[in-house]
Parts: structure tokens; C-alpha cells; sequence
């Protein structure tokens, strides 16, 4: 009985890891914005933020999404705004260099959809959100997409005289794209065998495209 | 009083042209010179978004006004006038009309380039003269400054040869700019000396 389970195991273990799968961020990943100043629409991005994404479509009661932004790392294409929005009527870095987002729980919604109850928090204040989102894989890896309205006025950001939506609209969009690639004990192998040799590698990138790929990428 | 100008006298709409044009830019260069020293605050974005409204109503102003000056007809220079003083009165009006477009489309760039928004009194957007560029904001940004100290110049420039004229020469030069001023007779060869 041995042998047969020890077959079994590695089968399986390539396709499906027993607890759950690790996803490791790409740097194609963006995390945006768009605000609105005066009337007009402006786009943001944050460009530091790091995701532990923890997701199998088929085994939600595993997932588990936990980012941390750096706030500071905020570009809107403008000096003084993005100077402004550090300070302490806005994000306040000083006190709260970072935001932070978790999920709690998962359910599928349709097909390649789902929704996360998850936490955030900004500025000390923490709130309860609806993270709907689409998980897609295609050559490049996996992509988690999604698409959420905040008021900023829940998190504190530009209260008082900056409350005026005319001024600063207190609705944001914030737009998530990650491309994310699997990371395990798997594509570690791969990466160390990668160095060492080059034919060899080339062929098992090919074989696993997570591992293989993903190894080259995250090394950026 | 005319709507069109006169020999004598100034017609009423190139009066309101040089008088709103006029209280219009040194409120606007008060302001801006006020607002820069501004804490970062919703009251200094209300003052720039005001600063711009005058600014582009001042642009708006002036192309209507050349429209209108090259309708109508221009009282001429007071007889006593020499040739050189008229063709530096000439020179300089022209440097004015430059610099009053210039300065406001200095500063819808500097907007521009700095990737700020443009409302007019809070009713429309109007479009970027560039896309986001911080090279061109630093260029846009000096003009800006450079052509607002110009104006200032000009406009003390202009009102002293306004009151020379008045004070000095004794002709209808600023009299017949006045919004109350109505040409009572035509001008003799002799009136002015």
C-alpha cells in the first residue's frame, strides 16, 4: 500500500497542494484609483504594495487575501497632489505609513467569480467591504481582478474642510489588476535548476508554466 | 454714449472692454500674488480655482475685444502728440494686448502640464493644452511669473502716461476713456496744446 499512495501524493501534489495554494505577485500587478478633483476625473496608482494571496477556486474556506499598501509609494501625476495627500489631513503617513487589506471569508459567485467579506484599513480606521472579484489564468499566469467604490470620508481621508464633494469628490474607485503566478516547493526546484542549467530549464518552464515562468519573473 | 467709438471719445463697449479687462487682471495679479504663499488647504484651491476662472474670463475678454477693435474705429492720438510719443504709445498697446493673452494662456499650460483641473466658476471643464509633463510645467511656471511681473510693469507703465497725459499735456487722453465722459464737442485743432 505504500508505494500506490506515495504515487498518488505526487500526483495530486502537482495539481492541487493539499492545504492551499500560494500565489506570488507579479510586477505587472497595479493597484489604481480615480478620484475626482474640481470636476475632473484623476487617475492614481499606488506602485509599492505586497499581496499574500492564498486562493484555490475549488477550496474557499482556505482563501486568504492579506495586502499591504504603502501609501506613500501613491502617483497621480501631479507633485503637489500626490505631496498634499501624505500629509495629515489625508493619508497622514507619518502616523499611518501603510494600508492594510484582509479577507475574512469567501463565496463563489458564478463562473470565475467570487466575493471576499474583507476588512481595510486606512488611517487607523477600519472598515468592513465587499471585495467582488474575477480570478482568470490564462498563458501568463493567473489574474485577479477587481473593482471597488470607497468613500473616503469612512476612512477619514479629507475631513473637515476638504469634506466637500464639490472639491474632492469622496467617492474613489479603486481598481485591482494582479497577475499572479503560483509559488511552491515546485517552482523552487525549477529556479535552482534553472540557474544551473540552461537547456534543462528551458524545458521545464515549458512543462510548468507557473513554476517556470514565474521563477524568471519574480526575480525582477 | 455710442456703442461704437467716436473721434472724440471711446464707444461704451470698448469702454467696458478696457474697464472689466482692467479691474479683472489687477484683482487676478493681487490674488495670485496673495495664493502662492498659501498652506496647502481647501481655501488655497478655491483661490486657484478662482485665480483661473478670472484668468480664462480675461483670455475670453480679450479675443472678443480684438474682435471688437478691429470692427470698430479708434479715436486718433491728440494733435500735440509727437511722432516718436506715438509710436511708443503704439509699440506699448500693442506689448499689452501680447502680454494679456500670453499671461492667462501661460497659466492654463502651467495648469496643464502640472495635471491640475480647470473649471470655470464651478459650471464647466475645459480641455488641457498638454498631457502631464514636469519639464514643461517648470517652463509654463516661469513664464507664468515672468509675463505677471511684465503685466504689473505695463500696467503702471500705462497708467502713468495716462495721467501725464491728463496732468501734464491737459488733453482728453483719460477723459475719454472715462465710463461718465461724453464727447460734449469735437475736438478743435486747438483744444489740446
Amino acid at each position: 500500500m505504500k508505494i500506490p499512495l506515495l504515487t498518488l501524493l505526487a500526483v495530486l501534489g502537482g495539481v492541487a497542494p493539499a492545504a492551499a495554494r500560494d500565489w506570488q505577485q507579479q510586477t505587472e500587478s497595479q493597484l489604481r484609483f480615480e478620484g475626482n478633483q474640481q470636476g475632473e476625473a484623476f487617475a492614481g496608482q499606488f506602485r509599492r504594495f505586497e499581496s499574500r494571496i492564498n486562493f484555490d477556486p475549488d477550496d474557499l474556506a482556505q482563501a486568504d487575501f492579506d495586502v499591504r499598501i504603502d501609501l506613500a509609494s501613491v502617483d497621480t501625476a501631479n507633485s503637489e497632489r500626490d505631496q498634499a495627500v501624505l500629509g495629515s489631513d489625508w493619508f497622514d503617513v507619518g502616523r499611518f505609513p501603510q494600508a492594510h487589506f484582509r479577507t475574512r471569508a469567501f463565496r463563489a459567485l458564478a463562473e470565475g467569480r467570487f466575493e471576499a467579506d474583507a476588512e481595510l484599513q486606512i488611517r487607523g480606521h477600519t472598515r468592513p467591504i465587499k471585495f467582488p472579484f474575477t480570478w482568470t489564468d490564462d498563458a501568463a499566469g493567473s489574474h485577479l481582478h477587481a473593482s471597488v467604490v470607497l468613500d473616503r470620508l469612512d476612512f477619514g481621508l479629507g475631513s473637515g474642510e476638504w469634506a466637500d464633494d464639490d472639491l474632492i469628490g469622496t467617492q474613489v474607485t479603486v481598481t485591482v489588476n494582479l497577475l499572479l503566478r503560483e509559488s511552491g516547493v515546485g517552482s523552487r526546484e525549477s529556479r535552482v535548476e534553472s540557474r544551473e542549467s540552461g537547456v534543462e530549464s528551458r524545458e521545464s518552464r515549458v512543462e510548468s508554466r507557473e513554476s517556470g515562468v514565474g521563477s524568471r519573473e519574480s526575480e525582477n | 454714449m455710442s456703442i461704437r467709438s467716436g473721434p472724440d471719445a471711446w464707444g461704451s463697449l470698448a469702454k467696458l472692454f478696457h474697464w472689466s479687462i482692467a479691474t479683472l487682471v489687477i484683482g487676478n495679479l493681487s490674488l495670485g500674488l496673495w495664493m502662492v504663499d498659501l498652506d496647502a488647504s481647501a481655501q488655497k484651491m478655491r483661490s486657484y480655482g478662482l485665480h483661473k476662472s478670472i484668468g480664462i474670463s480675461v483670455l475670453g475678454l480679450m479675443l472678443l475685444r480684438l474682435l471688437w477693435r478691429a470692427l470698430d474705429q479708434r479715436p486718433p492720438a491728440p494733435p500735440g502728440m509727437s511722432p516718436l510719443a506715438r509710436r511708443v504709445s503704439r509699440v506699448l498697446h500693442g506689448g499689452f494686448y501680447v502680454l494679456l493673452l500670453a499671461l492667462p494662456l501661460s497659466g492654463w499650460l502651467y495648469n496643464s502640464a502640472a495635471n491640475f483641473p480647470l473649471r470655470w466658476f464651478g459650471l464647466v471643464n475645459l480641455p488641457r493644452l498638454s498631457a502631464a509633463d514636469p519639464v514643461l510645467k517648470q517652463l509654463a511656471q516661469s513664464a507664468h511669473e515672468w509675463l505677471a511681473f511684465l503685466v504689473i510693469a505695463a500696467v503702471l507703465l500705462h497708467a502713468s502716461a495716462a495721467l501725464k497725459h491728463h496732468l501734464i499735456d491737459r488733453d482728453q487722453v483719460l477723459r475719454r476713456m472715462l465710463p461718465s465722459y461724453r464727447a460734449r464737442h469735437r475736438a478743435q485743432p486747438g483744444d489740446s496744446p
